[in-house]
């Protein structure tokens, strides 16, 4: 931290030289794990400046994010701030700095009252809490965004876009001089947007630097004044907004052309097997239509947030839906519950896997005969017969376990996700649906994954693949829906299908 | 010995093993515990190995350890039951009032573990549908049907013969030269150990304790099995409360008062974990057993009951560390820093 403080001093007096640079970002790099999320990252953010933080979901946003939040301390690199090195080694210390950051996640205590959350620790020192002062501070704070609420009432009970102004304003409550906001529309209707880029704007006009990180491109043209575009932790573009292009943009995010693997060749997608109609699920999911075949990948494309998973959780009944139809092989069925749905033949890997896909605390040989037992209502469970279903896995999948009655806690992220696939196999679907089935695996088990995925289609199961890697998405499957907002924006046919092409839709499609 | 185990006994107890050695490994700490006491009383304490005394622990470990078989399946999915005191009082009462009403003693029997299942019923009902935290549906049923008995019987025992023979079975006598209350406790012991093995209800349970959103996309009945757990703890304190009441001939309403948490304390002395889906009833009897053995020498040696509660609390504590995660973690978190 020292010599980053050391080194940052230096290059900033060539930098700050320039123009009045508030936040000045330099060689920032951050490794998790042996990966790398930022690689030598460098921006600068002027005062009253906002400047528009893009790219695909595990780009670095958040990383970036969390080093200037204090979070995280970077690998190397330095943060500089009106030119002189910082140290931001905690919370505080960035608060101290006058950073305020707003997280996507509210971070308010929503059985607290408005007024209590503004100033948790405002009162710091004092043992004793000052109620009418409490009060009129958190009144004067909202004012000062040009806000009115009662400041008595409980934090539950606000809207989430009142949620967010009160965030906000706890933000500012340190007069902070650098604002970031995690993708502060994401969960916001039209109006409220409006209103919050009203903030926004109104903020720059008082000096204060804003760092946007939003996936909706049209507000990024709308709002800021200079952009920077993270890909797989690089700096791919920078440059002022008035100079750019919705396309261009995108392809920043993008980069570079994807150059599609071998597919499996002669695929014929048989008859329809599963076909959902008008799914909606109030203020969740619009309307979605789609049929998949036998033998057919249905690929999911769309930025977090656009209901990718919600699909996928409502035709497997694990949601309530507000309407729509499920039917699986002509067999009309409500998506009532997960066991109705794995009745008819249904499968669901989850997103989450340790606490949603799989049973930590339980071993292989449990794990893997569970949803069979369930499905065939069985009412006894053999740990012989167990121990052979487990190794039989263990040899067509090859997963990677010692000892099969272990806890599959000790198993790596890839042989885990082999035991959920397997789960699913031995109970036998017809429509199987991955959710992120290759998340925070290594290279050599995401292609067995996928080898697995298409003997799956081989052998006439249709299978839905939804993935935040557009290179996954497209070398899966056969067509591709592209979600945004709840909806479907587009449909795509897989073999001709481009980054580019999913990424345009996937942040909102024709309206810029 | 047990020192050497903990690791590895720690990672067993994780699993639903197959093998005869993952399951002794799973018991191991409270085994070698339990030796190691029997070791020093050998030496410090003769009495304890004569015959009436070795029985006599049997009968003790055997009321404690019957409840303690049923909370182990609630505990497993990660709920508590704290009514299981009070169903023990309320079926002694039910039995000995119909008795000294004429009814004839099985149906008598019957209709108090019945009470029991209904109680654990409502219990499972209210977590399972109704979302209320377990630990606040059973203290409120525990609150409530405390005010039962006490209203069932005016506040004051209910005498009744306990002559008939299918008492002496509950409650009073031998059975193959073993207490009669021990043998019941073996039985439940075996069933409960076998139901949590092979049946697909008792996976279920560790299915739910491990984690109620997989068990639930994996297609587990989870609220028709939480339901059933919490029936069959109510079942099992009723039982208790059977034999307990068989023994004395009185249907006490304040009986029990202290049992759900020695239920409680055999369970989690048994490596059963209060965050779900770990352990099972075998330890459960070990912590049974080990409770028991701890009371019996503590009375031989002369400690007073005031002293015996200080010792009991020091020992829970002490099983917890050696059994759980928590103290192989901080001595982690020492050696790296």
């Amino acid at each position: 931290m020292n010599n980053g403080n050391g080194a940052g001093g230096e290059e900033a007096l060539s930098s700050a030289s320039t123009a009045d640079v508030r936040l000045a970002i330099r060689g920032v790099s951050k490794a998790f794990l042996g990966v790398q999320a930022l690689n030598r990252v460098s921006f600068d953010v002027g005062a009253g400046e906002v400047l528009a933080l893009i790219g695909e979901n595990g780009a670095g946003k958040s990383t970036i994010i969390k080093i200037l939040a204090g979070a995280q301390g970077p690998d190397e690199g330095a943060v500089l701030i009106d030119g002189r090195g910082v140290n931001l080694s905690s919370p505080a210390e960035a608060e101290r700095h006058g950073i305020a950051t707003v997280y996507q996640e509210m971070s308010l205590f929503p059985d607290l009252s408005v007024a209590e959350n503004l100033t948790f620790d405002g009162q710091k020192g004092s043992a004793i809490i000052h109620w009418r002062q409490a009060r009129q501070e958190a009144t004067r704070l909202l004012a000062d965004l040009g806000l009115s609420f009662d400041v008595t009432q409980r934090v539950r009970n606000l809207s989430v876009a009142e949620k967010q102004m009160v965030e906000i304003a706890k933000a500012l409550r340190q007069n902070a001089r650098i604002l970031i906001l995690d993708e502060p529309t994401a969960v916001l209707g039209g109006d409220d947007v409006d209103k919050l880029l009203a903030l926004v704007k109104d903020l720059k006009r008082r000096g204060v630097s804003v760092i946007f990180v939003s996936h909706r491109l049209d507000e990024v043209f709308g709002l800021a004044d200079k952009y920077v575009v993270l890909r797989d932790g690089v700096v791919t573009g920078t440059g002022n907004i008035a100079e750019t292009s919705h396309d261009e943009l995108v392809s920043l995010m993008v980069g570079r052309q994807w150059v599609r693997p071998e597919r499996a060749s002669g695929r014929e997608a048989g008859a329809p097997i599963l076909t959902v109609s008008h799914l909606s699920r109030a203020g969740v999911l619009h309307d979605i239509s789609f049929e998949v075949r036998a033998g057919e990948v249905l690929g999911i494309a769309g930025l977090r947030g656009a209901g990718r998973t919600e699909v996928a959780r409502a035709i497997f009944g694990a949601d309530p839906i507000t309407s729509g139809e499920v039917v699986v092989s002509g067999e009309e069925r409500p998506p009532s519950s997960p066991i109705a749905a794995i009745r008819s033949g249904i499968g669901l890997v989850p997103e989450e896997r340790k606490s949603a896909g799989l049973f930590t605390n339980l071993s292989t040989m449990a794990n893997i005969p569970i949803v069979k037992t369930m499905k065939n209502r069985r009412a006894w469970v053999s740990p012989r017969h167990d121990r052979g279903t487990a190794l039989k896995y263990k040899e067509t999948l090859r997963i990677k376990v010692a000892d099969v009655a272990a806890p599959v806690a000790s198993l790596s992220g890839g042989n885990q996700q082999k035991v959920v696939l397997a789960k699913w196999l031995e109970a036998g679907v017809r429509v199987l649906i991955l959710d992120e089935p290759t998340r925070g695996i290594d290279i050599g088990a995401k292609q067995e994954i996928y080898q697995q995925i298409n003997k799956l289609c081989a052998a006439g199961i249709a299978v839905i693949v939804i993935s935040s890697e557009l290179p996954e998405v497209l070398s899966l499957s056969d067509r591709i829906l592209v979600m945004h907002g709840g909806a479907i924006q587009a449909e795509l046919d897989g073999p001709t299908a481009t980054e580019e092409r999913i990424m345009y839709h996937a942040v909102g499609g024709a309206r810029s | 010995m047990t020192l050497k185990s903990q690791p590895t006994t720690s990672a067993a107890a994780l699993t639903v093993g197959p093998t005869p050695l993952s399951r002794l490994t799973r018991n191991l700490v409270p085994l070698g515990v339990g030796v190691i006491l029997v070791v020093a009383v050998a030496v410090l304490v003769p009495n304890f190995f004569q015959l009436s005394n070795i029985l006599n622990v049997g009968r003790q470990a055997a009321i404690v350890g019957v409840i303690a078989i049923g909370v182990t399946f609630v505990i497993l999915t990660a709920g508590i039951d704290l009514s299981v005191g009070a169903i023990l009082a309320v079926s002694g009462v039910t039995m000995a009032l119909l008795i000294n009403s004429g009814t004839p003693a099985p149906l008598a029997i019957l209709a108090a573990l019945f009470a029991g299942l209904a109680i654990g019923t409502i219990n499972g009902l209210g977590a399972a549908f109704l979302h209320i935290q377990p630990f606040i549906m059973t203290l409120a049923t525990m609150v409530a049907v405390q005010g039962l008995s006490l209203r069932l019987t005016s506040g004051g025992p209910i005498q009744f013969s306990n002559d008939d023979a299918i008492f002496m079975v509950m409650g009073k006598s031998q059975i193959l030269g073993l207490p009669s209350p021990f043998v019941i406790f073996v039985f439940v012991s075996i069933l409960g150990i076998l139901a949590l093995r092979y049946l697909a209800f008792g996976r279920s349970l560790y299915a739910i304790g491990g984690s109620f959103e997989a068990a639930r996309l994996s297609g587990v009945p989870t609220r028709r099995t939480l339901v059933i757990a919490y029936g069959i703890s109510g079942v099992c304190a009723a039982l208790a409360g059977v034999m307990t009441a068989s023994r004395l001939g009185t249907g006490d309403p304040v009986a029990g008062s202290l049992s759900n948490l020695d239920a409680i304390t055999a369970v989690v002395i048994g490596g059963t974990s209060l965050l779900g889906g770990r352990g099972g009833a075998v330890g459960t009897v070990f912590g049974a057993l080990l409770l028991a053995v701890l009371s019996n020498i503590m009375n031989l040696v002369g400690i007073s009951p005031f002293d015996q509660q200080i010792v009991k609390g020091v020992v829970i504590i002490a099983a917890v560390l050696i059994t759980g995660d928590n103290l192989r973690q901080i001595l982690k978190r020492r050696t790296v820093s």
